[in-house]
């Protein structure tokens, strides 16, 4: 192979495969890059197996052929070098770069070994709207387990009907639930379970300009195409395994019955919150809300660390009321809600804390007690 | 006819004999104690083939009369108690008037003795004014002999030979001459320890075993016995009546062989004892090795009974639990407040260092005392007071609108050494790195040296530290589960349920039953958060019915036994039942080697470290920690 493409493009194209390409497998082959040349692009490869991407850009290919790459090397050469254009040539597994004022020789592997990469079918796809997806995956890939034992839960679930999009994401101790109203072409309800490595690859690649993406599902792949659109000449192909089980009925733990209610300006309860936990410690986190009128006070108290109470002003004037949690799940969401303000409900100490932001989005947390 | 015949006495003693007297140790024991109750200060004691043919004991001690003599073989004949009230104060090591009756009823003993003259004492016979003749007496399988005239200096010899002639069965099951003069040995170590100020000779087969003087200190006698490596690592502690020389918890020893415990001198085995002993060294030293421990109680007689066991073995306090707790708090406090970390073996045996404490400042760190205070405070303040605190508390920090802070960023060293008011080294201001290898292992830089630490058995001990904490204020918090944990027992795991249950409960473990042998977990203890929990249950089962788990429980049943009701006793720590599901918990919700830790993890289980600074072991009782000091390097690399 033999081709002359933007450095800059490729630069680009490298650093949204790298994150995916493991730095340690059992399979050293997927330590690798990979590069397809064909007429007028180039195909960048990168799969843990898990989930796997397939980025395209413009080139100009003097010879097609195909050459798998030591990913570090390759990303090394092109942060050093400042270049606009750059030249690979291949030479069996050997190829050679050359920029300006350098020229390298890198032994790369023989293509034969690297595993199968699937293709996108787009006339088994379906549309979905790509506009608040991103919003979508962040709101909800926080709050999910990072136990492997509960493996469902290590998963966001997605469920596309024609009219709404759904995602929600648990730990077993909170919740977070999304919805949007959206149409899609789907031709029956969608349930699924995306681990977060794929939807994390996804919100990356989304631009706000992305209008619609294209999504087929198989047996326990889900295979997506983010068509080309603004400095994206060429649609970006990727695949993520699906999480087999079940995932819980989320549906039935959202409390309808909590009869405490208040209103929250979401910055200055972030601040508050953040100071009221700086004196809980690792695997005993434990912070107090009291609800009182007009006054919302965190309490915190750590052996060996101290105290902290913090206080602010909130319009509440229903019967006086105080829950402990884990300050953590709060802090969490508070780091991806952009909404100036939020609501609280309460019904009593051992049932959820359900934080609101219109009709949309719930994010449940369970308390913590102490009862003898 | 009557069946019923009153035994000979003959036989009756040799009844007694089996329980006071088993082997040549025990009749050792008798004699030495006798020699001690006439108030000896020089004790020889001879033997041959292990004591299995002869056995002789001389002392110096005030003798006997021509009068008596023929007295000290017979049954209950005793000169060291006449009244029952005697019996509960006891203070001389004999009192049944027993020991010499039945070894007369099993052996060919003799007695010569010759009292000893006493200043001022009048009536003896002209001729042989202020020298009394010495006298002997013999009984052999019980028959006793005339009492006549012989030569001897002041004080008794007590010669017992072929030991068991007449009972065959016992003879069959004395041991090898070797292991039966071992066991003389050992009895005489005992007494030796307890009388420092007392001469021994033991002489085996004309060789000399033992030549002890007489010393003040009873450090020199355990220097004799245990070398200077072991006797130069023992820490001393007093405490009104109680004194030890304890081993550091680096120093272990692979049975409880190295530990002694002495009542006024006497030497007992206690339970309690014991288990204070364990309790106080729990975590900080493996699971199957044991300090060395000496300790010497001296309290009024009329504070326990001797009279519980013929062989005076055992002894029954009157305020078990009591000692029990004084015993643990002194030996706990003491580690608690020493500082240990084994060091790398280069150069000399490995001395007690401080603990990441800038030099200089060794000694008595601040964290470990808080920590003693919290061992041993009955109720640790709760983590939240009913109600809010008053004016008094810290004021409250206004909010202020608009800001949004930051997340705290990674902890550096520097806070740490201030973080606390009255924490170490407040005017440090160099700030120390760490950083992980090999996913497993910390490596951090103190002022020093360096600490090499495991990641894994570091955070199981500060986690099993600050749940017991919790547990021990009733402040286990519990995370409600959204999605109850279900897990599928098995038949056995099932049949325990309802026993293994309460403990659940105390963890902080809400469990219900789902059907079908299954249970689901509705709220777990927060350190578990992100442990695998049906794992984490299976083996809960699986301890809770192991054997080593069966007996821990049956000596807690012994707990009741003593009749002590009271369990709120200071220093008194969990059920040990208890006490390792906690551990196994914390080992489950603990890092574990592999798990790769950002820096800000790194500082995190640092900087907790700081808190209770004795953590070396974790509570499986492996090391955690491992200092490399820089005098060692300077060593190793020659600068020195
Ligand atoms: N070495 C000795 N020196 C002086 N008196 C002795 C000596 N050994 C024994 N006696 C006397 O002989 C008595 C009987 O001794 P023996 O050991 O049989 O009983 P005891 O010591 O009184 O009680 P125990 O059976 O509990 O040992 C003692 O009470 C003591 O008066
Ligand atoms: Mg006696
Ligand atoms: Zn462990």
């Amino acid at each position: 192979m033999k081709i002359t493409c933007e450095r800059a493009q490729l630069q680009e194209a490298f650093q949204i495969i790298n994150p995916i390409i493991p730095t340690r497998s059992t399979i050293p082959i997927l330590q690798n890059i990979k590069i397809i040349a064909e007429k007028q692009t180039i195909f960048l490869i990168g799969t843990d197996l898990e989930i796997g991407l397939r980025y395209e850009i413009p080139a100009e290919v003097k010879e097609t052929g195909t050459i798998i790459l030591p990913t570090q090397r390759l990303g090394a050469i092109l942060r050093e070098s400042t270049d606009e254009k750059i030249n690979i040539e291949s030479d069996g597994h050997i190829a050679r770069i050359k920029t300006k004022i350098g020229y390298f020789k890198i032994l790369g592997a023989d293509p034969v070994d690297y595993p199968d990469f699937p293709e996108f079918d787009t006339k088994k796809a379906f549309e979905i709207e790509a506009s608040g997806l991103k919003e979508m995956i962040r709101k909800t890939i926080f709050a999910t387990s990072g136990e492997i034992t509960r493996y469902a839960l290590t998963g966001v679930l997605l469920e596309i009907t024609k009219k709404e999009l759904r995602m929600v994401g648990s730990d077993g101790k909170r919740l977070a639930f999304i919805k949007k109203k959206s149409e899609q072409n789907v031709p029956q309800n969608i349930k699924v379970i995306a681990p977060p490595k794929g939807l994390i690859l996804l919100e990356r690649i989304i631009q706000d300009k992305d209008k619609k993406i294209l999504i087929t599902l198989e047996e326990t792949q889900l295979k997506i195409q983010v068509p080309a659109g603004g400095s994206r000449k060429h649609p970006i192909f990727l695949f993520s395994g699906l999480i087999e089980g079940n995932f819980p009925d989320y549906a039935n733990v959202i409390p309808s019955d909590s009869d405490k209610k208040v209103e929250i300006p979401t910055a200055e309860f972030a601040a508050a919150i953040r100071q009221a936990a700086l004196v809980t410690t690792d695997k005993f986190k434990a912070t107090k809300m009291i609800l009182e009128k007009n006054t919302l006070t965190f309490f915190s108290r750590t052996q060996d660390v101290g105290e902290a109470q913090v206080k602010m002003k909130v319009s509440y004037d229903q019967k006086p009321f105080e829950i402990v949690f884990n300050p953590d799940f709060l802090i969490d969401v508070l780091r991806v809600i952009d909404e100036p303000k939020f609501t609280l409900e309460f019904k009593d100490k051992t049932s959820p804390i359900v934080l609101k932001i219109g009709r949309n989005y719930v994010y449940l947390i369970m308390p913590l007690t102490v009862d003898v | 006819m009557s069946q019923l015949k009153t035994l000979p006495s003959l036989l009756i003693n040799k009844i007694a004999a089996g329980e006071v007297i088993d082997r040549p140790a025990s009749v050792v024991k008798e004699l030495i104690e006798n020699a001690l109750d006439s108030g000896a200060s020089q004790i020889e004691v001879t033997v041959a083939e292990g004591g299995k043919k002869f056995i002789r004991l001389t002392d110096n001690g005030m003798g006997l009369s021509q009068a008596d003599l023929p007295l000290v073989f017979l049954s209950h004949t005793t000169s060291k108690i006449s009244t029952e009230d005697d019996l509960t104060g006891i203070r001389t090591f004999g009192f049944r008037g027993e020991a010499l009756a039945s070894l007369g009823a099993v052996s060919q003993a003799r007695l010569i003795s010759k009292l000893k003259n006493q200043p001022g004492q009048a009536g003896l016979p002209a001729g042989q004014a202020g020298a009394p003749e010495a006298y002997v007496i013999e009984m052999k399988g019980g028959q006793l002999g005339p009492c006549q005239p012989a030569a001897a200096p002041e004080g008794t010899t007590v010669e017992i030979n072929n030991l068991f002639f007449n009972t065959p069965a016992r003879r069959k099951f004395l041991k090898s001459n070797a292991v039966e003069m071992g066991h003389v040995t050992e009895m005489v170590t005992r007494f030796a320890i307890a009388h420092p100020n007392v001469q021994f000779r033991l002489i085996n087969n004309k060789k000399h075993v033992l030549d002890l003087l007489p010393v003040t200190d009873v450090k020199e006698r355990l220097r004799h016995f245990f070398g200077d490596d072991l006797v130069n690592q023992l820490l001393f502690v007093e405490e009104g009546d109680v004194q030890a020389y304890i081993s550091n918890p680096i120093l272990t020893k692979p049975t409880t062989r190295w530990q002694f415990f002495f009542l006024n001198q006497r030497f007992i085995r206690d339970r309690m004892i014991a288990r204070a002993v364990r309790q106080a060294y729990a975590e900080l030293i493996p699971n199957g090795r044991y300090p060395a421990v000496f300790l010497f109680i001296k309290t009024p007689p009329e504070e326990y009974d001797v009279n519980v066991h013929p062989t005076k073995l055992e002894v029954r306090f009157r305020h078990a639990w009591q000692v029990h707790d004084e015993i643990l708090s002194l030996i706990r406090k003491k580690l608690l407040a020493s500082d240990f970390v084994p060091q790398a073996p280069i150069g000399s045996a490995p001395e007690i260092a401080s603990f990441g404490l800038p030099a200089g400042q060794a000694g008595q760190p601040i964290g470990a005392r808080q920590a003693l205070v919290d061992f041993f405070a009955n109720r640790p303040p709760e983590m939240f007071p009913s109600s809010l605190p008053g004016g008094s508390g810290a004021p409250p920090i206004q909010a202020s609108p608009g800001t949004i802070f930051t997340r705290p960023g990674p902890v550096t060293q520097t806070e740490t050494a201030n973080a606390g008011p009255d924490q170490i080294g407040a005017g440090q201001s160099v700030r120390f790195s760490a950083f992980q290898i090999h996913q497993s292992y910390i490596i951090s830089e103190v002022p020093d040296g360096v600490l090499i630490i495991d990641q894994h058995a570091l955070h199981e001990r500060i986690l099993t530290h600050k749940f017991k904490e919790q547990m021990r204020a009733a402040n286990v918090y519990r995370q409600k589960l959204l999605v109850p944990v279900l897990v599928e027992l098995e038949p056995k795991e099932y049949d325990l349920l309802s026993e293994i249950r309460p403990y659940l409960e105390k963890l902080g473990l809400e469990v219900a039953e789902f059907g079908q042998q299954t249970i689901s977990l509705q709220a777990i203890p927060q350190i578990l958060t992100n442990a695998n929990l049906p794992e984490l249950i299976h083996e809960l089962f699986n301890n809770f019915s192991s054997d080593e788990f069966k007996n821990r429980s049956a000596s807690k049943k012994s707990k009741s036994e003593c009749e002590i009701a009271d369990d709120q006793v200071t220093g008194e720590e969990f059920d040990p039942l208890l006490d390792d599901l906690i551990n196994l918990l914390a080992c489950k919700a603990a890092v574990k080697a592999g798990d790769a830790l950002a820096p800000e993890e790194i500082q995190a289980l640092l900087k907790q470290h700081a808190a209770p600074a004795y953590t070396t072991t974790c509570p499986h009782g492996r090391p955690a920690v491992f200092k490399l000091t820089l005098d060692e390097l300077k060593k190793y690399f020659q600068r020195k």
